[in-house]
């Protein structure tokens, strides 16, 4: 006779927590976990064993920006944080300048803004943009993207521009 | 007037409307991804106008260069009635060339305030 084969056993643990804990959690497991409480807790616990583990070592465990990591570290990989904190945008970059903040499309000189405000003038398609200025479409479509999740800075810039251009700039005699 | 179209402006269609407004010659295309200081300095080794969208940033190279090869602004207004669109550009810009024969050295211009010269093609 073979015998039964059972799940291995999943010990449940009750645990009373404050609303705002449970609301902390429901938030977590919604926005990175497919909305599975569970998976929170668990990732929650792997992290904290981390931790200490990490301060039991004599290490610290601080958080510093991207761009200043220092030469050597350890990094906890949290499954479905990574998906959702993957980088927004794969055709856009920044750049430093003095006033834009605009994002600029990669390898190029030419703002998301004013290639999403050029397509408006000329009513172009994303397609016909792609053509005319030599991108992948799927560029286009999040300069697009971003200009319209962006609308206030990029008007704001074009702003700065046209105040700078009407300044002080005389019109030629024979004009509008 | 021979003219350097900034990237932010150089769509193929400005590109051909410009060259069969001027000749081959006379319109250069932008190197991709080159900074301003370095469009701007190609410019003057060239004697190139630069024809762009980017005022502020061209104008402080134009205020810190004496007899400059010159410089084309295209104004964006955020308002269809009064955005040019590139046939519009290249008209303003065909006059601009009539009414300076001898080019616009050490001149900053407005496209948009120029009267288009009509070509009846488009």
């Amino acid at each position: 006779m073979t015998p039964e084969m059972s799940p291995p056993r999943r010990p449940r643990v009750s645990v009373d927590l404050p609303g705002e804990n449970e609301a902390a959690f429901r938030h977590l497991a919604s926005r990175y976990f497919r909305s599975t409480p569970s998976d929170a807790i668990r990732v929650s616990v792997a992290l904290l064993l981390w931790l200490v583990r990490s301060r039991e070592a004599g290490k610290r465990v601080i958080a510093v920006p991207g761009d200043a990591l220092p030469e050597r570290f350890e990094e906890p990989v949290v499954p479905g944080l990574e998906e959702v904190l993957a980088p927004e945008w794969a055709w856009l970059v920044s750049r430093p300048h003095p006033w834009r903040r605009q994002l600029w499309i990669k390898g190029r000189r030419l703002t998301a803004g004013d290639l999403a405000r050029t397509m408006e003038i000329e009513d172009w398609s994303p397609e016909r943009a792609a053509a005319e200025f030599d991108l992948p479409v799927d560029a286009i479509v999040e300069a697009q993207r971003y200009a319209a999740a962006n609308r206030d800075l990029v008007e704001a810039e074009e702003r700065e521009d046209r105040l700078a251009a009407e300044a002080g700039m005389p019109r030629a005699s024979g004009t509008e | 007037m021979r003219i350097l179209v900034d990237e932010d402006l150089a769509s193929h269609d400005l590109l051909e409307l410009l060259l069969s407004r001027l000749g081959a010659e006379r319109v250069v295309e932008p190197d991709r991804g080159t900074s301003d200081a370095t469009t701007w300095a190609r410019a003057q080794d060239g004697g190139l106008t630069i024809l762009t969208g980017n005022a502020r940033d061209f104008l402080d190279l134009a205020r810190s260069t004496d007899g400059h090869a010159g410089l084309l602004l295209v104004v964006r207004f955020n308002d269809p009635t009064r955005d040019l669109r590139a046939v519009d550009i290249a008209a303003r810009v065909a006059r601009i060339d009539a009414l300076y024969p001898e080019g616009v050295r050490n001149l900053v211009l407005i496209v948009n305030g120029f009267e288009p010269i009509e070509s009846g093609g488009r």
